[in-house]
């Protein structure tokens, strides 16, 4: 029985009871899930929730907050004995909370990431030391079959030059808003291997594969994990939707980097992006409020809490996000469904309304958004013409994620949208 | 003689019948039997990955040649074409002891409410522990779904004993259902966008995945409650002709029917537990193999239904896979669409030969 399957038993009867505790007094579990969280959350989340909950957050501070995140996340790295192998150092992390990475000698590494697991990746031609804990996963270099079903993963392999080591994928052509992996499945050179929850292992065996990279989806679906990892096939779940800042996000190409021997390049690639994020503290503050929103199926209004990335990037540009202080007790998820009424009464009076075409059906135009309920003509945004959308493309291109903090402040600052990477204005 | 004579043409008339009864109980089973031979066959060698006849002989006898190859055939279908078997007979069998139970032959699982505890406890277990601990194991989400549907039975159970009204019995097993499908929506209400994917996703079942740890498990449970169905064959048979009938016949119908529904609910709860709940089969199967067999003597019935479920199942799940590969189909999706019609022509079939 290995480590999560023992933790999971004996963290059955907790979590039924939990569950039993939940129904009876409801708020008070919530509540107490909420502050475990935020006891789980590294300084970087605390700084930022705080940033995005109070005024306003000046540019500058947001830029501090992650900073600040570094220098704790540094003091507390504690190296792991490995038996046989002697650690040298630790990758430095300017902003990411979200992982780790420790050097040894002979060029093994040790990749931990909180929740998800340790891996030890073994140089090409070297064998895992004996005696290695089964809790640590083993990661054989060379990685030249992967299948990849963490989509934001796909843009640091491409930034990389690596894509040629993606040679199967968890979401079709059609599920592809960068043009990498379309053209990669298109020549046959990257194949489809079936979706997160349902791989073909028998595609995924038949390849060879060195590596499967899962997003934290793969958590709901264990026995997909287990099938894999019984096959021989090392899991690798990537948690970078968890950093709450612009720069922790793109950081995880640096782990993509470690994964394939290529620490300089994705050294550049975050700091080409770091100065990027840093221009922007120069932006003044402009005062103006933003609500980023968007209308799902069943017609209720799914925006983002307060200490998400997205409050945080508008605040980076210039903006503050309209909702100061909202929250989803007890849940990971960056969203929170709200009623059109309580999203009318705080966003009727935002500058600008952007909405999120990432996962919804994008705007045709302010009529198209208008038809999905009457009253967005009321709104301030609406009648002054300041309706954005953000695209597919940014979900998958978490590689360059910090231009739409420049698009961000480019609509702000009322430039040139033609310059916009991933933000478009609406058409009346 | 003339009495003798008439002795004799009866004694001949039921021999002949009898003779021809057996027969079609003959030739039924031959037809499983080769029905599961082929589609076993048919599953080993077929998949996204093509393996030659000769190989799959060599890794089946010998345990030899690609390593890949190997992993495929023994990891990855050979476990997935015995599950699909076992769990799809017991699904069968799961369904024919429920419509004994209640006198009506849409009785299963599903209408009951047997899955919905299932999805209930995994939804649950799903919004709740993900969110507090982070990850939990197969085994975990295999238990809770166990046990999700041994409490709604045990429901069923305790309103059996104030209602002895079999419509009104199952009435009340739709209200449970009801209510666990409340009950989980009432839950989804905080659940994240992921959990509700994931969610809808087990709740559609699947083989997909199957490891020989689950093969066991599955073999061992549904096993000794197959042989412990079929020792209650005789008063099952007695119990279709009649509770009053039963009880003369010295059959405590009382405990008969705990027993019964007992069985039914161990069955179906463990093939919810390992793939999620599948629909249509409880129902169909049963159905299709008392037509085919012009009886419904459990001592015949209950071992046909066992492999007719198996038969139906790896057939579906074959679909399931291959249909859109390398998507996968929902094996509920495959069942349902391709056991209903089924089911509504042959009971067109069997009211134009009644007229």
């Amino acid at each position: 029985m290995n480590r999560k399957t023992y933790k999971a038993g004996i963290c059955l009867g907790a979590a039924a009871l939990a569950a039993v505790m939940t129904f009876e007094s409801g708020t008070a579990w919530a509540t107490a899930t909420a502050e475990s969280s935020a006891a789980a959350s590294s300084a970087a989340q605390v700084t930022q929730a705080s940033a995005a909950g109070s005024e306003p957050a000046s540019t500058a501070a947001a830029v501090e907050g992650s900073e600040e995140a570094a220098e704790t996340s540094a003091q507390e790295i504690t190296p792991p004995k490995i038996a046989g192998l002697t650690y040298d150092h630790a990758m430095e992390l300017d902003s990411a909370n979200q992982f780790d990475i420790f050097y040894y000698n002979d060029g093994y590494k040790l990749i931990d990431i909180p929740v998800s697991g340790e891996y030890l990746i073994v140089p090409d031609g070297k064998q895992a030391p004996d005696g290695l804990s089964e809790d640590i996963t083993v990661i054989q270099q060379p990685l030249d079959q992967i299948y990849l079903a963490a989509t934001n993963a796909m843009s640091f392999y491409d930034k990389l030059g690596c894509l040629d080591s993606v040679t199967m994928t968890g979401t079709d052509e059609s599920g592809w808003s960068i043009d990498a992996p379309v053209k990669a499945l298109e020549s046959g050179s990257m194949k489809f291997a079936g979706k997160y929850s349902e791989p073909d292992y028998e595609m995924i065996v038949g390849n060879g594969c060195d590596l499967a990279i899962e997003s934290t989806m793969i958590l709901h679906a264990p026995e997909v994990q287990e099938m894999l990892e019984s096959l021989g096939v090392p899991v690798l779940i990537d948690r970078c939707s968890y950093e709450t800042t612009v720069l922790g996000r793109i950081e995880w190409v640096k782990l993509y980097g470690a994964l394939m021997n290529k620490e300089d390049e994705a050294e550049k690639i975050y700091d080409d992006q770091k100065s990027v994020v840093n221009s922007m503290q120069d932006f003044q503050n402009t005062g103006k409020t933003v609500a980023f929103f968007s209308i799902n199926s069943d017609r209720s209004v799914v925006v983002r809490k307060s200490d998400d990335i997205i409050p945080n990037m508008i605040s980076l540009a210039g903006g503050a996000y309209i909702f100061k202080d909202l929250k989803n007790p007890g849940s990971n998820s960056a969203s929170v469904n709200l009623s059109m009424e309580e999203f009318y009464k705080t966003a009727i009076n935002a500058d600008y309304i952007v909405y999120n075409g990432t996962i919804e059906t994008p705007l045709s135009s302010v009529q198209d958004l208008i038809s999905k309920d009457n009253l967005f003509a009321d709104f301030k945004a609406v009648k002054e013409g300041n309706v954005w959308q953000v695209d597919k493309k940014w979900y998958q291109s978490t590689a360059e994620v910090g231009y739409l903090v420049t698009d961000f402040n480019t609509m702000l600052t009322g430039g040139d949208a033609s310059t916009c990477h991933f933000l478009q204005k609406v058409e009346s | 003689m003339p009495k003798k004579d008439a002795a004799a043409a009866v004694e001949g008339s039921y021999r002949a019948e009898n003779f021809k009864r057996r027969s079609r109980y003959v030739l039924v089973f031959a037809i499983l039997i080769f029905a599961f031979i082929t589609i076993v066959v048919l599953n080993i060698n077929t998949g996204s990955v093509h393996i030659s006849v000769a190989d799959v002989f060599r890794i089946l006898l010998m345990k030899a040649g690609d390593p890949d190859n190997v992993s495929i055939v023994w990891g990855i279908r050979l476990p997935r074409i015995w599950m699909a078997a076992i769990l799809g007979g017991a699904l069968a069998l799961s369904g024919f002891l429920l419509q004994t139970f209640f006198e009506n032959p849409i009785a299963g699982p599903f209408v009951l409410g047997i899955s919905s505890g299932a999805k209930m406890f995994v939804a649950i277990l799903m919004i709740f522990f993900i969110a507090r601990f982070g990850f939990m194991s197969s085994w975990v989400m295999i238990i809770a779904a166990f046990g999700g549907s041994l409490v709604a039975t045990a429901f069923i159970l305790m309103v059996s004993r104030s209602v002895k009204n079999m419509s009104a019995l199952l009435v009340a097993g739709v209200m449970i259902g009801y209510i666990c499908n409340a009950i989980t929506d009432f839950i989804v209400t905080f659940a994240d966008d992921s959990d509700i994917v994931n969610l809808h996703n087990w709740s559609q079942g699947s083989f997909n995945g199957m490891k020989w740890g689950n093969v066991w498990m599955a073999l061992v449970v549904i096993g000794v409650t197959t042989f412990l169905t079929f020792m209650l064959s005789k008063p099952i048979s007695a119990f279709q002709l009649g509770e009053a009938y039963a009880q003369s016949m010295g059959v405590n119908v009382k405990r008969f029917r705990i027993l019964l529904i007992l069985f039914s609910s161990i069955l179906s709860a463990t093939v919810t537990a390992f793939a999620g709940p599948i629909s249509f089969v409880g129902i169909a199967v049963p159905f299709l193999i008392k037509q085919a067999l012009g009886t419904a003597r459990p001592l015949v019935v209950i071992p046909a239904t066992f492999l007719g479920g198996s038969v139906f199942v790896m057939v579906c799940d074959l679909i399931a896979r291959m249909a859109l590969a390398p998507t996968e189909l929902k094996i509920s999706t495959v069942t349902s669409i391709f056991g209903a019609p089924i089911v509504i022509f042959m009971l067109i079939r069997r009211e134009k030969a009644k007229r």
